[in-house]
């Protein structure tokens, strides 16, 4: 819901893209929370826009709009909405070693200093050392898939993690696990989530 | 809040409908002033209510409107309806404009590994119905429910910025946007109850 709504912090905001890219079922519930969005607007009581508004509107329909770049080539780990923020295929990756199997890549997204957005490799098989968080975890699995002791997690799976989780993901064994995480730092993560995953798995 | 008759509002948005296509196809100026004279006092009612200032406001109506002029042709009825349809552009525009972040959308196109292809998820219901079955169902919405939905998407708040504003535990606010959601979801299944 709060992507629908427009709240969303962009770094959240691109998580639940790439997922929506992967589940047509939250899909269809997005463009259910899309229609909430459209019946709210329609019941607003309009207010007076400057009459000058019209005119100046009018005016620019004839304006060249700069041709929009064309789509990035598709790539079979990273959907169309993750693949334009990291501006390159999965292959292309410069990942930088964080050491027992695990790489990371930080995705550059203007003024988001309280959240860490990242791609993240685990070999298959290696296990992430046990850690909680600061802040609220989000991961969205890209290819292979991991197991937290409760859930196992494949293409498309979100799992979440609060700061009291103090959690030790284990990549599958078939082949190496890539997410997309995003990491809330001095904000508390609260919100759009609990509804949202609620609803979405409901 | 205004409330129209359901049919009249279902003929209203099938007329709104129209318009948005005989923009996209015939670029018909007429169909367009129509559309703004609609969508522009609503949209920048929207922009005021998430606290931009006027001159902010009067900015990205503007843009939404032309948006909506230049993307017309893209516009499909049977998977939103205008009014949807004018609420996601202003919904983005405002985070591009007033905000000043990325809007990521999904690839719409992408199904691979997708379960079950014989189980097209919600094609049962066209997108029309869908619009009218949602806007009948929040009118009939408990107002301690429409109050936190309305919250929401005109506040910009989370559930815990409303529980901070409302005075509410989080817990009863989790609780009522579920009772919110389940109403919506029997409406959308056909469940008027």
């Amino acid at each position: 819901m709060g992507y629908a709504a427009g709240s969303l912090r962009e770094p959240h905001a691109l998580l639940i893209a790439t997922h929506l890219s992967l589940c047509p079922d939250c899909r269809a519930k997005a463009a259910e929370m899309d229609a909430v969005g459209g019946a709210l607007l329609d019941g607003l009581t309009p207010v007076e826009v400057a009459p000058e508004t019209l005119d100046q509107v009018m005016a620019r329909l004839d304006e060249l709009v700069p041709p929009k770049a064309p789509p990035m080539p598709a790539d079979p780990v990273l959907p169309a909405p993750l693949r334009a923020y990291v501006g390159r295929g999965i292959d292309g990756i410069a990942w930088k070693k964080l050491g027992r199997g695990i790489s990371e890549f930080r995705l550059p997204i203007p003024n988001t200093r309280d959240y860490a957005t990242r791609l993240v490799r685990i070999a298959a098989g290696r296990e992430v050392p046990s850690h909680g968080h600061d802040g609220d975890e989000l991961t969205l699995v890209l290819a292979g898939g991991f197991s937290d002791g409760e859930h196992n997690y494949r293409r498309g799976d979100v799992a979440g993690a609060d700061p009291t989780v103090s959690h030790r993901p284990v990549a599958d064994a078939d082949s190496d696990c890539v997410c997309l995480t995003v990491t809330e730092g001095k904000l508390r993560f609260s919100g759009p989530f609990g509804p949202l995953l609620t609803y979405f798995r409901g | 809040m205004q409330r129209p008759e359901p049919r009249q509002a279902a003929d209203g948005a099938r007329e709104l409908d129209d318009l948005v296509q005989r923009v996209g196809r015939n670029r018909d100026r007429e169909a367009f002033v129509r559309l703004y004279r609609h969508f522009a006092p609503r949209v920048k009612a929207y922009l005021l209510r998430l606290g931009a200032d006027d001159g902010a406001a009067e900015e990205t109506t503007q843009e939404t409107m032309l948006s909506l002029w230049r993307r017309a042709e893209s516009f499909d009825p049977t998977q939103a309806g205008a009014g949807t349809w004018v609420f996601t552009i202003a919904r983005n525009r405002r985070i591009d404009l007033i905000r000043r972040e990325r809007r990521p959308e999904p690839d719409n196109g992408q199904i691979e590994l997708m379960a079950d292809p014989a189980e097209p998820v919600d094609q049962t219901i066209a997108a029309g119905q869908r619009d009218s079955r949602v806007r009948a169902a929040l009118e009939t919405l408990p107002q301690a429910q429409a109050a936190l939905i309305q919250m929401a998407y005109y506040e910009d708040l989370t559930q815990t910025a409303i529980a901070d504003r409302t005075g509410l535990p989080l817990g009863t606010v989790k609780s009522r946007f579920r009772l919110a959601f389940a109403r919506l979801k029997r409406a959308l299944e056909g469940d008027p109850s």
